[in-house]
């Protein structure tokens, strides 16, 4: 575990002098646990998906 | 009769579209122009490369620990397992399983309850939340420090059962000082290397994760993302994802 840590330790050191290219994820989930959604039906899920992705976008 | 393949992860792994209990995405019009709700995602790739059948038990937006139960659950009661893959999430995101919540919560994280969530479900959650802050138990260390035990349990479960099994992250980035005190910690020299792809997850110290992987040959972010707004994998960067766990897969197995 010593010198794994070490050679670990070393790697990071090195590292702080390389450029970081940090990439942010972006992204969306849809989830609709509300038991109303659940009772729907698919097409009506489907609408109500819509218009909520919408909503967002236009926020 | 076929082996199976039993995945857990979060949209990574289970798509980005709200799907039925099927499987069926629930799309009915596109919301995104590139984007066809209905492509294949990596385990199914996978499995018709396996040739094993595909049980997937991710889900969109959820945390690690929901991850590991969900898998754990579903490997107990699943026969003949051939393979099954762990594609870990962000170590921010914190699980209300039963009142099926996920929240960010850690210093990166100006507002927990941003999204969609009902005001009733933030009413709930709130007091929850203010005593996990109140005893300082959200910071970057302890947030990781939480899913590496996670990542070791599973392994540990897989191992004395004997079920063939792989993990990898799917994202995760952190700051060196961060990463500096968790290579202080033992559990992490616990970690089985070969059976963690990406192992030791982490750019600064030599690994990687998927979102780096798919960084490598696209690094625009323009041909294995579904879009500018949504950084998941496209059906290109599933397929992708894929190939090199089933490259991964038969250096381990041979």
């Amino acid at each position: 575990m010593n010198i794994k840590r070490l050679v670990l330790k070393f790697r990071l050191f090195v590292s702080t002098f390389l450029p970081q290219k940090e990439k942010r994820e972006r992204g969306f989930i849809y989830e609709f646990d509300d038991e109303r959604f659940k009772n729907l039906p698919v097409e009506e899920q489907g609408i109500h998906v819509q218009k909520s992705w919408n909503r967002y976008m236009k926020k | 009769m076929r082996k199976k393949l039993v995945v857990a992860g979060d949209s990574w792994t289970a798509g980005v579209t709200a799907r039925d209990k099927t499987g069926r995405p629930l799309f009915i019009t596109n919301p995104t122009k590139n984007i066809n709700p209905e492509f294949k995602l990596w385990p199914e790739y996978l499995g018709d490369m396996l040739d094993m059948d595909v049980v997937n038990v991710g889900r969109g937006g959820v945390g690690n620990e929901f991850i590991y139960n969900n898998i754990v659950d579903k490997l107990s009661s699943v026969k003949n397992v051939g393979l099954t893959i762990a594609m870990w999430s962000d170590h921010t995101r914190w699980d209300f399983k039963q009142i099926s919540a996920t929240l960010r919560i850690d210093p990166s994280v100006e507002d927990p309850f941003e999204g969609w969530l009902s005001q009733s479900l933030i009413n709930h959650l709130k007091p929850i939340v203010d005593v996990i802050k109140s005893r300082n138990m959200t910071t970057t260390e302890y947030n990781f420090l939480r899913s590496l035990r996670w990542f070791n349990a599973f392994q540990n479960y897989c191992e004395s059962n004997k079920i063939p099994y792989m993990q990898c992250s799917a994202f995760n980035t952190t700051s060196n000082d961060i990463v500096s005190q968790i290579i202080d910690h033992p559990v992490f020299y616990n970690m089985k290397e070969d059976h963690f792809y990406g192992w030791p997850m982490f750019h600064q110290i030599g690994g990687f994760n998927m979102s780096d992987k798919l960084n490598e040959i696209d690094p625009d972010m323009t041909k294995l993302r579904v879009s500018d707004e949504d950084s998941h994998p496209n059906t290109e960067g599933h397929k992708y994802i894929s190939e090199v766990l089933y490259d991964e897969y038969k250096k381990i197995s041979s």
